[in-house]
């Protein structure tokens, strides 16, 4: 049987593609069906942490929770391609000259998934990326107490590449920014020509607003009430 | 693009899926996604069970003589496994379905053969492994369910049909309860993971299986079932009805289980009862700790408690009363009907009670369910 013949179904829910009849889906063929493609919750606005730019693609709901434990926790390789569905095209022009560096993960699990999640998004829009950031050491980062004891847990190897270049940090989840910091801390003294930052969800995308208080998000949790958000550089 | 298996004919070692388009690959090697929610399994894999033997001689006693139905129904079951064959038993609520797999069990675990009780429902595995260390004596039994997996080898596990993909051709002795509940019924998957577990011969036990060898009419208090009564009435005549029922169930301390279609209805209908002094909790699928309440309720700690069908089956309260509301919503469909109606009468202390239907109009599967506990009664 030629692949032509078969019917595409959806990465996620498994319906079929072919009764999408979107323009987006006529246009680009999203591995996803639209349904699943609208449960991903798109954030807006302009963040930033430690004064670079930072992109924030989804906002960490239930479905992204449950999408993002399939792929790394059940190692379900496939769903690599679904996480960019709705920006593939868009991220491959605009970070077409960048070295994507990818935030480090944890050995042990990588081998038992037999992939790195975050390389196998990555690859999904480059093919010039440096994983020359690791840990020093094994550890959960959800069970780190204190989180910016992070940027002494991560080393560089073959920084050199990062001279003059345009860097973009690639993580799935951004939560207390950590992480990301202590990696910029490690890519500055290469002198990069710029850093950005692009990560597929966060629970709470106000925190990373360059100016709280002209924030719509902050104003309207404050107004709410829901969360005091604590500006973390 | 997907890198689908188009040349070979594949097929998943876990849940026998030979649909290609279920298949992906990675690093050369592809994967099942059909079964990938209970483990990844590539398809030149060689699943391995960890099996555990013991030669302990196991015995069980009862409290009570089985009827000579059950007798009968237990030694032709043996006879049957012994050759080697399968048998689907149906049985009304309360008819002793569990004793009368006891012999069979007894027989396979002294001859060293494994065997597998499995249920779809967490709370009735909870239940019967209880029940069963109480009645056995020498036995080991490993309980396996969401959330208790440390220890999954054993010569006779009792789990929920979700843990079968642990187990790959490894049961000489496979039963199987409540085959017609949520969510085994109807899933392809489930049942596919209930097969490639049995090595030997399995038995499949309900009470509303529409292919059996074996049937059982009678319940092991030879009384008949509570045949329900549907009344046909509008919403807030039906919730005066059901206040007026509660209470005078309440003033002759009876417990009562009132039937909601829905975990949203189950907070209003509290609100309602709080209102007339009727003590009652909720029960659904949100809710933790289900044990206490229910024995709470048999404590006579509560007059009532307010549930969706998550405690349509495998529950047995002494004189408990039922009241289904909405009985025309489609959650309620004929097998859930009859379980339903299963609760009321199951000791032997209490064998009658009363189960009402409350719906705006009698639905075919309300007809269906009196029509059959009729016949089962007849």
């Amino acid at each position: 049987m030629h692949p032509s013949d078969q019917k595409g179904q959806c990465l996620i829910c498994f319906a079929p593609l072919d009764d999408d009849c979107a323009l987006f889906s006529l246009l680009y063929h999203p591995p996803i069906c639209q349904n699943c493609l609208h449960r991903f919750e798109a954030t807006s606005g302009n963040f930033s942490v430690s004064k670079k730019p930072l992109a924030i693609l989804y906002h960490y709901n239930e479905f992204f929770k449950k999408v993002l434990f399939n792929y790394k926790g059940r190692d379900d390789y496939a769903l690599k391609d679904a996480f960019l569905a709705n920006h593939l095209s868009r991220l491959k022009k605009q970070y077409a000259s960048h070295l994507v560096v990818i935030a480090p993960s944890s050995e042990p699990d990588n081998s038992r998934r037999g992939f790195c999640p975050n390389l196998a998004i990555a690859r999904t829009f480059t093919n010039d990326i440096f994983t020359g950031i690791t840990k020093k050491h094994f550890y959960k980062q959800t069970s780190q107490i204190r989180r910016e004891l992070v940027k002494d847990a991560l080393k560089i190897e073959c920084g050199d590449r990062l001279w003059g270049r345009k860097v973009l940090i690639f993580d799935d989840v951004i939560t207390s920014g950590s992480t990301i910091k202590a990696m910029i801390g490690l890519i500055m003294p290469y002198q990069p020509e710029s850093v950005e930052i692009l990560v597929l969800a966060s629970s709470h995308p106000a925190r990373f607003a360059p100016d709280k208080k002209r924030s719509f998000h902050y104003r309207l949790l404050a107004a709410l009430n829901i969360k005091r958000c604590k500006r973390l550089d | 693009m997907i890198k689908f298996a188009w040349v070979m004919k594949m097929r998943c070692p876990q849940c026998h899926n030979d649909d290609p388009l279920y298949f992906y690959s990675l690093d050369g090697r592809y994967y099942c996604r059909k079964c990938i929610s209970f483990q990844r399994v590539f398809v030149d894999e060689i699943l391995e069970t960890k099996h555990k033997s013991d030669n302990r001689q196991v015995d069980y006693h009862l409290d009570f003589d089985l009827t000579p139905a059950q007798k009968n129904l237990s030694a032709r079951l043996l006879t049957n496994y012994k050759n080697g064959q399968n048998s689907q038993v149906k049985a009304v609520c309360g008819a002793g379905k569990t004793e009368i797999v006891y012999e069979v069990i007894k027989s396979a675990l002294n001859d060293n053969d494994r065997v597998c009780f499995t249920t779809p429902r967490k709370e009735l595995i909870k239940e019967l492994g209880a029940r069963i260390q109480r009645d056995f004596s020498n036995i080991e039994v490993t309980l396996v369910y969401g959330g208790h997996c440390d220890n999954v080898a054993g010569p006779f596990i009792i789990c929920t049909t979700h843990q079968l993909y642990r187990y790959h051709q490894t049961f000489d002795l496979m039963i199987i309860d409540e085959v017609d509940a949520f969510p085994f019924a109807g899933n392809d998957l489930l049942s596919s993971l209930f097969f490639q577990a049995i090595k030997g011969s399995y038995i499949m036990m309900s009470a509303t299986n529409a292919r059996c060898d074996f049937q059982l009419n009678a319940r092991f208090h030879g009384h008949p079932l509570p045949v329900p009564k549907c009344l046909c009435l509008p919403g807030l005549i039906a919730a005066a009805m059901m206040v007026k029922d509660i209470l005078a169930w309440k003033s002759k301390s009876k417990p009562a289980l009132i039937f909601v279609p829905t975990i949203a209805r189950t907070a209003s209908i509290k609100r309602l009862l709080a209102l007339f002094k009727i003590k009652c909790e909720i029960a659904h699928s949100k809710i933790p700790d289900v044990e206490k309440l229910i024995g709470n309720l048999k404590a006579h700690r509560y007059d009532c408690i307010v549930t969706t069908t998550l405690l349509e089956r495998g529950i047995t309260i002494a004189n408990v009363q039922v009241l289904v509301i909405e009985g025309d919503h489609p959650t309620y469909s004929l097998e859930t009907l009859i379980q339903i109606c299963g609760r009321v009468g199951r000791k032997k202390e209490y064998p009658g009670g009363e189960v009402k239907i409350y719906a705006r109009r009698q639905t075919k599967e309300i007809r269906q369910c009196i029509q059959a506990i009729k016949k089962a009664n007849a």
